[in-house]
């Protein structure tokens, strides 16, 4: 097992390389300059890509890149007055990783709740009533739900602030919002793995031996369906802590989301790199953990992965 | 005669013909696979229905938009948001063809009816909508192709033959989706000029990543179950192992799986087109709709509600249908 | 989107125009009625913005969250209060020479926050540093617009012998109280209040050398001189002034605090306006109408000076060299359901180059009063189809495509449709391709002439028509039509060399609106306009054309 750990952690940074040096790359075609004030002329322009070595080979930037990376500077944002990337990404990233979290946990635990008791009652009422919420919940953008839940929760009845990141009241509405679709993702996974898992022999074993109920729900079934939840879950974390950007804007919270957007529209070169890296690690690490966790909760995956 | 012949003899018994073969004769009707999915697919009364809808979402998305004289881009600004209104139903508040209690046909002068309402820029919002459906699933049609295609295929490789081969697909795959699928959409529309064909690639390109990491998650969990081993010691090939009975196996969480990729492809567009970056205007879809809609989601809702109302149905109806098709293909509930 | 150049090309409407701290609107609102009008106790106000501070540097910020943080904070030689210039820092009206080419200005004793006083030769760094390539300045060309002597050849990379060095720019401390500023020619119109702008104010050389790469970084990074300090800034959330009670003219400032919040999304600030976290929030469109529904009398509107027009390239696409279509595409289009219905926040449909209600004449008239008011209209739609079928007959051709190049983001997708429609209805045959694109990638497309029309808006620098006009002269880097007229260009070049007539000046420029749209070299769409929605509590809030976006030194707030 450790040697396996090692193993993957040199794998994690190659890939992590491979990504800094592909975002690199492609930033070199983004088209136009960070340099967008068109009252600028194109000898000013050529002046300014001189003072942010800009006008040198490709290589040359990408080698002074990756010392610098090296030594913790990721630069200066184009954008915020050359403020160093790596504190302004420390600043919002947290905000936005509380927001991305809160969101799954709550969406996660609901989820699997909601999945479990759709799963055990296929076909009936609660099944129905399981799945149509979770497809409504998959089907329409958190936006919409964020937008209504503002008005409704926020201007009509003013039970809580209609943006803001400050104190757990303002948390309430954006966690929901986003929590929804996390929700309905994982019910609907977790019902169809129920479904599946209780059809399984061991399951049929078990009921035979004469075990109670509750003991096959909670020590068999339960725990096998649980792997491909955990699957979707790595990405989904990635991916939630930084794609909660239409969330963050809608409810003006200050995490990086939005920030990634209007880096890659100016051309912010050091700032889209420095937040490509932050997410890119984040999935890479995601991926290692499920990994990791897939052995843990079933055994018979041996985490070497080799064949049976 | 009859009396005297009371007792029974030997000779009287004939040896019948064992015919070796008639013991593995099956007795019942021969049912294929397939004959018996569709069957049992055509039981299940929920999946049928979604069926339906789905062909009618289709139908409409095909014929929608010429059933009344508007077409999609057609502009007038006399007639800028303009709420629903059937006059045959505007008994019904949300065909009344009024806001707030005012009858804004009245207000514009307007004598036809907008079933769906209108824009901003006056165009009719039914028209559209289906226009717009057809573009939504277009994009969603390929999204699932390629999801299928590649991600099966991908994942199945990956997570049958593990080791080696897993370690190294599964590190381009790492690659793949560490890098935001923004920078390099941007890049291709900044490259392709937006539109349908760098949206439905961008997609593509991105889309597949989630199935294939289900399928191998799949296979490594089916690969160590005992009539995986009985089949390799039977001697079949791997082909056979993948097609004839992992994948099979782990048809529904494909089944499920598509069926989120529809949503997703959907929705990324609907993303694209939040950031300014989606379908190009006049053209529409389900997803540029809502998000139109969406600005204005607290003064007009219906905007919003109808292109949502049918991005709902389909896929209330595609997870009917998936359901139905996952159970139709269960090997343990044949019967 | 969120960094744009200030007053300039700025296709980055959505901002602009969804501004809670608003674009330039003109006037201000001075609505007495309602509630008292004694001071409430807690003076306080709350506002939002629709994007952070991108630099508190001076010699970095070009956009309009920057320069209002920066112009509420620090002080220059005028300041700008509803778009008058009132003397700050210079202690009244300074001496001229006769021949208007220096000009001595007395300083007022005014301390920055850590206690030194404010001295000509901090001004003196400050104008340095501006022309200083090495501190990356990127409006320094205002210096040039000025006539300030040397400013055009020491900015410009070219000149070998005068190229950074700011040491020969025409400003002299000849006391710790005295400045002298010379001039290349005579004085310019526009001069005093230009000096409100804060690329003009002074700099403390030991503080920035002290603070290194930190400079302006965050609140405690600055030196103040302002009617507000900035006390707190939290990048992405918001920042808070408080009260300068240091300044001159502390006693003419009532908040004590005013915090921004920094919410990206329309609906979310309109939302805040009514459960009252927030005083006051820039509309548009369909928020208008709502809010006029139920809160008619807190609804304002003024005129700004933004102008917004589409680029016709006849560089690159020899069709658009025609006449007759460029007149066709000006008459095809109708501006005034476009800017009612898509806009409905004060902004006019325009057929002219300079804005009404910006500049004043020698003669006190508007611009726009000497000229035609309403522009240079090219005719109706009948009028666009009688010039197309000329320039059908003239070019040969039956169909036309068009590119359409716009920045992305979602209102452009409106108005670039209505846009598109106009001319594809009105002139058939013509079919109009939209090619949304972001602003980087924009920008790259419209100066290399990849596009056929590309909408396009442009915001001031300075307070003169000129900074409209010298745009358009051949080979201008900004005026990517590839039109070019000899008789514009000498107009154009008499106006800015005759400082010293002011009224043979101003009618050199009211002759070059009329050559250059006698040619149509783009399509004027309209005027941008400015609607908000303010507190009956608070007074004296304003949105000049010029200057500070939002002004609200002078705000107080009422009993409520």
């Amino acid at each position: 097992m450790g040697r396996y750990v090692l193993k993957r952690l040199g794998y994690m940074c190659v890939t992590f390389y491979v990504v800094i040096t592909l975002t690199f790359l492609s930033m070199k075609l983004l088209p136009g300059t960070p340099f967008q004030n068109p009252k600028l002329s194109p000898v000013q322009i050529n002046q300014l890509k001189h003072y942010y070595g800009l006008d040198q080979p490709v290589a040359v930037q990408y080698v002074k890149y990756l010392w610098n990376l090296l030594h913790g500077d990721m630069g200066g944002s184009f954008q915020f007055g050359n403020e160093s990337v790596s504190t302004l990404l420390m600043a919002k990233f947290p905000v936005s990783m509380d927001l991305g979290l809160e969101a799954i946990i709550l969406g996660t635990i609901f989820g699997i709740l909601l999945g479990i008791i759709a799963g055990l009652h296929r076909g009936k009422v609660l099944d129905w009533g399981t799945m149509v919420f979770s497809v409504l919940g998959i089907s329409i953008p958190s936006f919409i739900f964020a937008g209504v839940l503002q008005y409704f929760l926020g201007v009509y009845v003013q039970l809580f602030p209609v943006a803001g990141w400050n104190g757990p009241s303002s948390h309430v509405l954006p966690v929901i919002s986003l929590a929804v679709g996390v929700l309905a993702e994982v019910a609907l996974f977790m019902r169809t793995e129920m479904v599946e898992v209780i059809n399984q022999d061991y399951i049929v074993t078990a009921q035979a031996k004469g075990l109670s109920r509750a003991a096959i729900v909670y020590k068999h079934a339960i725990r096998n369906a649980l792997i491909p939840v955990v699957t979707i879950l790595g990405p989904l974390t990635a991916a939630i802590i930084t794609g909660s950007l239409v969330i963050e804007s809608i409810f003006g919270i200050p995490g990086i989301g939005s920030q990634y957007v209007s880096s890659i529209t100016t051309n912010d070169y050091p700032m889209i790199m420095g937040t490509t890296e932050l997410y890119a690690g984040l999935f890479i690490l995601s991926i290692f953990v499920v990994d990791i966790l897939y052995g843990i909760i079933d055994p018979r995956i041996r985490v070497s992965g080799g064949r049976a | 005669m009859a009396a005297a012949n009371e007792s029974i003899t030997k000779d009287m018994f004939l040896p019948a013909e064992l015919d070796q073969s008639a013991n593995e004769k099956i007795s019942g009707e021969v049912v294929s696979v397939w004959k018996d999915a569709f069957r049992r697919f055509v039981q299940n009364k929920g999946a049928v229905a979604s069926l339906i809808i789905v062909i009618a979402i289709v139908l409409m998305a095909l014929i929608g938009p010429h059933l009344n004289n508007y077409g999609p881009t057609d502009q007038d600004l006399n007639r800028s948001n303009l709420p629903p209104r059937i006059a045959a139903l505007s008994w019904l508040p949300f065909f009344s063809g009024k806001e707030d209690g005012i009858d804004v046909y009245q207000q514009h002068g307007i004598k036809k009816d907008f079933w769906f309402g209108t824009d901003q820029l006056g165009r009719d919002l039914w028209s559209r909508t289906w226009d717009g459906t057809q573009i939504s699933l277009i994009i969603a049609l390929i999204a699932t192709l390629v999801d299928v295609f590649i991600g099966v295929t991908y994942g199945g490789i990956s997570g049958y033959f593990g080791g080696r081969t897993d370690n190294i697909l599964q590190r381009i795959l790492e690659i793949i989706s560490g890098i935001p699928s923004l920078v390099w959409i941007i890049l291709l529309i900044l490259v392709m000029k937006p539109g349908l064909i760098p949206i439905t690639i961008a997609i593509m390109a991105t889309n597949w990543i989630a199935m294939a990491r289900i399928v191998r998650g799949e296979m490594l969990k089916l690969k160590n179950q005992e009539f995986v081993l009985a089949s390799t010691s039977l001697g079949a090939s791997h082909s056979r192992i993948i097609f004839k009975h992992m994948i099979p196996n782990s048809l529904g969480m494909i089944i499920i799986n598509t069926m989120f990729s529809i949503p997703s492809a959907i929705f990324f567009e609907a993303f694209l087109s939040f950031i300014g970056l989606g379908i190009r205007e006049p053209q529409a879809s389900l997803g540029s709709l809502i998000n139109s809609g969406y600005e204005v989601l607290q003064l007009h809702p219906y905007q919003t509600v109808y292109p949502g109302l049918v991005i709902c149905l389909l896929l209330i109806a595609f997870n009917l249908i998936g359901n139905g098709l996952r159970d139709a293909f269960d090997p343990k509930l044949r019967h | 989107m969120k960094k744009k150049a200030k007053w300039s090309l700025v296709l980055s409407l959505v901002l602009a125009l969804s501004l809670v701290l608003s674009a330039c609107g003109g006037g201000t609102s001075s609505k007495k009625s309602g509630s008292s009008t004694s001071l409430a106790k807690d003076q306080t106000l709350n506002l939002a913005a629709t994007a952070d501070i991108p630099t508190l540097d001076p010699n970095l910020a070009t956009d309009t969250t920057s320069t209002n943080v920066i112009a509420m904070t620090e002080s220059g030689l005028t300041r700008m209060h509803n778009n008058k210039y009132h003397w700050d820092l210079a202690a009244g009206a300074p001496k001229v020479s006769a021949d208007k080419k220096t000009v001595t200005f007395k300083l007022r004793d005014q301390k920055w926050s850590d206690g030194k006083a404010i001295t000509a030769q901090d001004f003196v760094y400050g104008w340095h540093r501006q022309n200083d390539p090495a501190a990356k300045p990127a409006y320094n060309f205002l210096f040039a617009a000025a006539s300030i002597k040397n400013a055009a050849k020491i900015e410009d990379p070219t000149n070998k012998k005068f190229y950074g060095k700011y040491n020969e720019l025409g400003i002299k401390a000849l006391d710790s109280k005295t400045l002298q500023i010379t001039f290349e020619q005579p004085m310019p119109p526009f001069f005093y209040s230009i000096l409100s702008q804060p690329q003009f104010y002074p700099q403390r050389a030991d503080f920035v050398k002290k603070q290194g790469k930190k400079y302006a970084q965050g609140a405690s990074n600055l030196l103040y001189s302002g009617p507000f300090v900035l006390s707190s800034w939290n990048k992405g959330s918001g920042w808070t002034y408080k009260k300068n009670k240091d300044y001159w003219n502390a006693k003419a400032t009532k908040l004590n605090t005013v915090n921004v919040q920094v919410q990206t999304d329309i609906q979310t600030r309109v939302n805040l306006y009514k459960t009252d976290k927030i005083a006051t929030v820039g509309l548009t469109g369909e928020y208008v109408t709502s809010l006029k529904k139920t809160n008619a009398d807190e609804i304002h509107t003024a005129l700004s000076p933004s102008m917004f027009f589409l680029y016709i390239n006849q560089k690159t696409n020899k069709n658009l060299k025609n006449l007759n279509l460029r007149k066709a595409i000006n008459a095809a289009i109708d501006r005034d359901s476009f800017v009612k219905v898509l806009f409905n926040d004060g902004s006019v449909g325009s057929n002219y180059v300079v804005p009404k209600g910006y500049a004043v004449g020698p003669d006190g008239k508007d611009f726009r009063g000497a000229n035609p008011v309403s522009g240079y209209s090219a005719g109706t739609a009948k009028d666009a189809k009688a010039y197309w079928n000329k320039a059908k007959k003239e070019l040969g051709i039956k169909k036309l495509n068009l590119n359409f190049l716009s920045s992305d983001g979602a209102q452009y997708k409106q108005w670039d449709s209505y846009l598109a429609n106009q001319l594809q209805k009105n002139l058939p045959g013509v079919t109009v391709t939209i090619n949304q694109q972001p602003w980087a990638n924009y920008l790259k497309l419209n100066q290399s002439f990849k596009f056929d029309l590309a909408f396009s808006g442009w915001f001031p620098d300075y307070q003169d028509p000129m900074t409209y006009l010298d745009m358009w002269t051949s080979g201008n880097p900004q005026n990517t039509t590839g039109w070019s007229n000899k008789k514009f260009d000498s107009l154009i070049k008499s106006a800015q060399t005759e400082t010293g007539n002011p009224s043979k000046r101003w009618n050199d420029m009211l002759a070059a609106e009329k050559t250059m749209m006698a040619d149509y070299p783009i399509v004027p769409i309209y005027q941008g306009g400015e609607t908000w929605a303010q507190k009956p509590f608070v007074k004296d809030l304003s949105y000049p054309s010029y200057g500070p976006q939002v002004d609200f030194v002078q705000t107080y707030i009422t009993k409520h």
